[in-house]
């Protein structure tokens, strides 16, 4: 029997006191946390997205999911410092609803998606602002930003916004992703910017292009 | 026509009476985010508890009861050419119906799908106008690419009130531009006590879910009671999103929020025209697509009807048609039928929604006319019939007529009296094969196609008058040059 399968299958499950007692087992007997995580953790991880996509899983499964993995991290967090062996550092991603728009589902999901898949999210929140967006990415080296509108009255409003993080040099890439009820393939390829479908196809999108910049070939927004 | 009208009620007594209790108990020990300051002053001068730095707002028992005392049982919506004023409650017993509000996308007869233009709003109005089972508009969502970003909503509003024979919806965009909306309205009915006596539109404010109104939509609410403008207070709540994930839980704080912003806005201006809104939604739990048409949201919009109407005698509106098919489908007319039957034989005063495709994202001026047929059957399902002597023929049955071999039903007095009652769909099929083939073997959509073709073919029945044009056209000027960040 595969050591990790009672991490992967609690994980799968959103069971979160499972996730953490079998985390806890596998630790008294000596296994290393950065295996718990890639070899137990981030399988089930990738495993749910898969059932997702397949419509074989619902969004609040994957959610308590995300959960249970965010405790186990956390968990493990300071044996994996104790042990010297943080994984990798995570990709940056700064997401956050227009200015002149509040509306918060649709980038909440993705923020939640983004962390469950090991991001570090800078959640900007509503009604952000051009400067607060380049404020972010400047200070956080994010290579992704993730731009969400409701309103139909709020593209405008994102037009703009998206055309004053594209003026800004950063000094690296920075991909811009859209998302939200209004907004289409052909509004985000106008803007020469990635449209983000829902909120497995931005986070996939979002990982993508963090995968892509370690290959050097992702494309590029800004 | 028959009146007898038959309706269906998704709570019990009981049931209903909880939830009203439970609503106003949210009011009164939650209480509502009100993020504007003038309106929070006025509302604690009114005797509500307002925490100005926190911008929340309690509400007492007698304060609810007054306000809702307030509401007027009866008054009217005007139409600009006064050949469609609409009475609340409809006289005929019949409910209201009105076009989508708010999609960004056009869908021309074509196909073709792009961000609404400016001629395309010309070509929707003349439509309306010509819809006989379309009771008022709203503003197709003008795209920043061709008029300002920064005033869509008022130069959309410029043609609604120069070419829309009926009541318009206006669903402001900005909090800056609510005023010049008012402005525009008011010159074109000679000035604002006009708009107060004679209101042509109507305003949308919407909460956000649970029970928050950011500035601009308390800018609505404060403005229109300040003007006496009727508003339908919204609330646009995603099941499993950002309210309760259960039909009954989404209808209660859609309803919730609804009813607080009536309640305002019956403390501020007593008496206003009001029709509750609740325009629900859910979250599909694997896509997280947001859908108009599933089949428990579509239960919970029933339910919420029946909370104002039955409830609290307050007319109440909600979706009546729509889909989330993004296509003129068979999913797109199962989805807008099933809706608009149910919603027929429910309590709403006003269904809407017509001319929309794809969760409300785009409208399309053939779905449009199809809406128009489909309201005009639902119409008759509302109205129901009576049962009586007269209706079961009961005269000629008891006498025999029938033996009379030479007899036939088609020479009865009884269907001399009655053989006009039945509803008789303008484009629907309704003989054989051969006649069907002799005309060409249309089907509904052809024929819908034939239809816009022949009323774009027609002069447009209404256009505002000249002097009153040139003071909206004023007016538009004022808030160009107020507005547009150049």
């Amino acid at each position: 029997m595969n050591p990790y399968d009672a991490i992967f299958q609690n994980t799968l499950d959103g069971n979160e006191q499972g996730v953490l007692a079998a985390c806890q087992e596998l630790l008294d007997q000596g296994y290393r946390p950065i295996d718990i995580l890639e070899q137990g953790l981030i399988p089930a991880m990738d495993h749910l997205g898969e059932l997702l996509g397949r419509g074989e899983r619902f969004v609040p499964q994957v959610l308590f999911s995300a959960k249970a993995m965010q405790s186990a991290v956390s968990y493990l967090q300071p044996v994996l410092m104790a042990q010297n062996e943080l994984p990798p550092e995570p990709n940056v991603v700064v997401v956050g609803t227009v200015q002149g728009d509040i509306h918060t589902i649709g980038k909440n999901l993705v923020s939640i998606m983004l962390q469950s898949t090991g991001s570090r999210v800078i959640d900007l929140g509503a009604n952000v602002s051009a400067e607060r967006y380049i404020k972010a990415i400047r200070e956080s080296g994010a290579r992704v930003v993730c731009l969400s509108a409701l309103l139909t009255s709020s593209m405008n409003r994102m037009r703009q916004i998206v055309r004053e993080i594209q003026k800004e040099d950063f000094g690296w890439p920075v991909k811009i992703i859209l998302g939200g009820g209004p907004i289409t393939p052909s509004f985000a390829r106008e803007l020469n910017v990635t449209f983000g479908g829902s909120m497995v196809d931005t986070t996939q999108k979002a990982n993508a292009f963090s995968v892509g910049l370690t290959d050097g070939a992702a494309s590029v927004d800004r | 026509m028959a009146v007898g009208r038959k309706q269906i009620w998704m709570m019990t007594e009981e049931e209903l009476a909880h939830v009203k209790a439970r609503m106003e108990q949210l009011l009164i020990e939650r209480g509502v985010h009100l993020d504007h300051d003038p309106m929070l002053k006025d509302l604690a001068a009114c005797g509500c508890i307002v925490d100005m730095e926190t911008k929340d707002v309690k509400f007492t028992k007698e304060l609810i009861d007054k306000a809702i005392a307030a509401v007027p049982a009866e008054f009217t919506l005007y139409s600009p050419s006064g050949t469609r004023d609409l009475k609340f409650p409809n006289p005929e017993g019949k409910f209201y119906t009105r076009t989508n509000t708010g999609a960004p996308n056009y869908r021309t007869v074509d196909g073709d799908t792009h961000y609404v233009k400016p001629e395309e709003v010309d070509e929707w109005y003349h439509v309306t106008n010509a819809m006989e089972n379309l009771d008022f508009v709203t503003l197709p969502s003008t795209s920043g690419e061709y008029v300002p970003g920064d005033a869509v909503d008022v130069y959309t509003l410029e043609k609604a009130l120069k070419y829309s024979a009926k009541h318009i919806w206006i669903q402001p965009y900005e909090a800056d531009n609510v005023q010049h909306l008012i402005d525009m309205s008011a010159a074109a009915v000679g000035g604002y006590e006009e708009l107060r006596k004679r209101p042509i539109v109507s305003m949308i404010a919407c909460s956000v879910p649970v029970l928050t109104y950011k500035h601009m939509d308390a800018e609505i609410l404060y403005l229109s009671a300040k003007y006496g403008v009727p508003v339908q207070p919204c609330s646009l709540p995603t099941a499993g999103a950002n309210t309760p994930v259960t039909a009954q839980g989404t209808a209660f704080v859609a309803s919730a929020e609804v009813f607080a912003q009536i309640v305002m806005l019956e403390l501020l201006c007593p008496g206003l025209p009001v029709i509750a809104t609740p325009l629900l939604f859910s979250m599909d739990m694997q896509s997280t697509y947001t859908l108009q048409s599933n089949t428990e949201i579509t239960m919970a919009r029933l339910m919420a009807m029946e909370i104002f109407e039955r409830g609290y005698n307050i007319r109440a509106h909600s979706y009546g048609t729509g889909t989330d098919s993004l296509i003129l489908d068979a999913q797109n007319f199962i989805e807008r039928t099933s809706l608009t039957q149910a919603m027929a034989l429910g309590a709403g005063s006003v269904l809407g929604g017509a001319g929309q495709l794809e969760t409300a994202k785009t409208i399309n001026p053939i779905q449009l006319i199809i809406d128009n047929e489909i309201f005009g059957i639902a119409q008759r399902l509302r109205l129901g019939f009576d049962v009586n002597d007269e209706t079961l023929d009961w005269d000629e049955l008891i006498a025999g007529i029938d033996k009379d071999p030479f007899f036939s039903y088609l020479m009865s007095e009884h269907t001399f009296r009655h053989y006009e009652e039945p509803h008789r769909p303008d484009m629907f099929n309704r003989d054989g094969v051969a006649r069907w083939e002799m005309e060409g073997s249309k089907d509904l959509l052809t024929k819908a196609r034939e239809k816009f073709d022949a009323i774009m073919a027609t002069p447009d029945t209404y256009q505002l008058p000249a002097d009153k044009a040139a003071a909206v056209e004023e007016k538009l000027r004022i808030a160009h040059k107020a507005l547009v960040k150049e």
